[in-house]
């Protein structure tokens, strides 16, 4: 195969295939989604600089920094050849965390997808208990995982959250929804892409067995919960008839209960590794 | 007025892009992904890329850069190919039906940074210049993951069974 060749391979390949049909509208409104967040951050970040000179100043300015005075720059002891720092390695906390590098944790870690595996028998259990909708098998699935150092050596993080998502399937139709699961650990702040996708969340009595309180957020895909147990878990779950990742076609429904989202965020299963 | 520039831009170009990110991840919905990624870079940084004239070169860049950000990202799919495969029929293939499945198996067989530097240089057509300018690398690491990639893919394809079909998890 010489280069003339590869690149005619090559086109024969696309050119004929057929492109998703996607629309523009839709390209726009993210483009200018990415935009407004960073004029936001930047407008904060700002901020931010101006706080930090100011407290910068307001420090030189009142002598701070030293016993006889001078600024605490002139005090600062610099290693001229500081030893590299030793590759962190997996170590447990005090509080039961286990501590791995972080960029190991970006490669597949068995023991997060046996857990994300778990995540999905539990949706499947109490969403699909008839295996009708859920791919539980097939290629529709992901992981997101959030990581937190704190309490770890720098280079390294504890998993302080996990989710899935899972495509559904509706018998006869094309398109495909998706049900996403997020779990937070206790003391960390619920900020997953499902309670920043909606802006309708509202609270929710409910009397589920350890939990604490609920929010709803009915959408115009489907209904995603937030549930906050006594064990300080945090469960968020959306059932959105659109996967947006992998289809633009949504299905028109999907058959699940505000309840059975509920209990199923609240099984004490969902758990981190 | 940005809009409605982005937007025809968009649409004369969507195609081209998505096939190119095709080839680049050996995926369709990976594809999507990526050049939705590539284009909200695009939106953002329009006005500069509009008026330096670079509207192309910069959203190639940044199909490629969205390529190599995919594979880091948090979310990522999970293939689930050998678990379970759907029982469906699979129809008998022509022989250029096979010449194409074999080419896109040796693809996907390719090292990423080959991949890339297939898809500029044969499929978009780059300089071994433009190529290295685009990756960041060198005009001979071009030429050696040319002569490598292009060495496997005649390997590959000199290699394949014509007596047994594969079916590739969508």
């Amino acid at each position: 195969m010489d280069d003339e060749l590869l690149t005619r391979c090559l086109h024969d390949l696309t050119d004929g295939a057929p492109v998703p049909a996607t629309a523009t509208d839709e390209d726009v409104r993210r483009g200018r989604t990415r935009l407004r967040r960073r004029r936001t951050a930047v407008v904060a970040g700002a901020a931010g600089a101006v706080a930090t000179t100011l407290v910068c100043v307001a420090l030189v300015g009142s002598g701070q920094g030293g016993p006889d005075g001078r600024s605490g720059r002139g005090d600062v002891a610099v290693d001229p050849s500081p030893a590299p720092t030793p590759a962190p390695t997996p170590i447990a906390t005090p509080q039961g965390r286990t501590c791995l590098p972080t960029t190991e944790r970006m490669r597949p870690d068995p023991a997060i997808s046996r857990v994300v595996r778990g995540y999905r028998e539990i949706l499947a259990e109490r969403l699909d208990p008839q295996g009708a909708h859920l791919d539980r098998w097939q290629v529709t699935r992901s992981v997101q995982s959030s990581t937190s150092q704190s309490g770890c050596p720098e280079g390294s993080g504890w998993t302080a959250a996990l989710g899935t998502k899972v495509g559904w399937r509706v018998a006869g139709e094309s398109g495909q929804g998706v049900v996403r699961v997020f779990v937070v650990a206790p003391g960390r702040w619920p900020d997953s892409s499902i309670v920043a996708s909606y802006e309708t969340w509202q609270d929710r009595p409910v009397s589920l067995p350890g939990v604490v309180s609920a929010e709803v957020a009915e959408h115009d895909g489907g209904t995603a919960v937030v549930v906050h147990r006594s064990d300080g878990f945090t469960v968020e779950i959306d059932a959105n008839t659109l996967f947006g990742n992998n289809s633009v076609t949504p299905v028109s429904g999907l058959d699940v209960t505000v309840e059975q989202l509920l209990a199923a965020a609240a099984d004490p299963r969902f758990t981190l590794p | 007025m940005r809009d409605d520039e982005f937007a025809a831009y968009v649409e004369q170009r969507r195609p081209q892009l998505f096939r190119a990110a095709w080839l680049l991840c050996a995926d369709p919905h990976r594809a999507e992904d990526v050049v939705q990624a590539a284009l909200t870079r695009l939106y953002v940084a329009w006005p500069r890329v509009r008026r330096a004239d670079s509207v192309d070169a910069y959203v190639r860049r940044a199909v490629v850069n969205a390529h190599l950000d995919e594979g880091r990202r948090p979310w990522r799919r999970e293939t689930a190919a050998g678990e379970r495969l759907p029982d469906v029929p699979v129809p008998a293939a022509t022989s250029a039906l096979e010449e194409r499945d074999a080419l896109w198996t040796a693809l996907r067989a390719l090292p990423p940074g080959q991949r890339r530097v297939v898809v500029l240089r044969h499929w978009w057509g780059l300089s071994v210049e433009e190529t290295a300018a685009d990756l960041g690398i060198s005009p001979g690491t071009v030429k050696s993951q040319t002569s490598a990639a292009l060495a496997a893919l005649r390997t590959a394809l000199s290699d394949e069974p014509t007596d047994e079909l594969t079916r590739e998890v969508p």
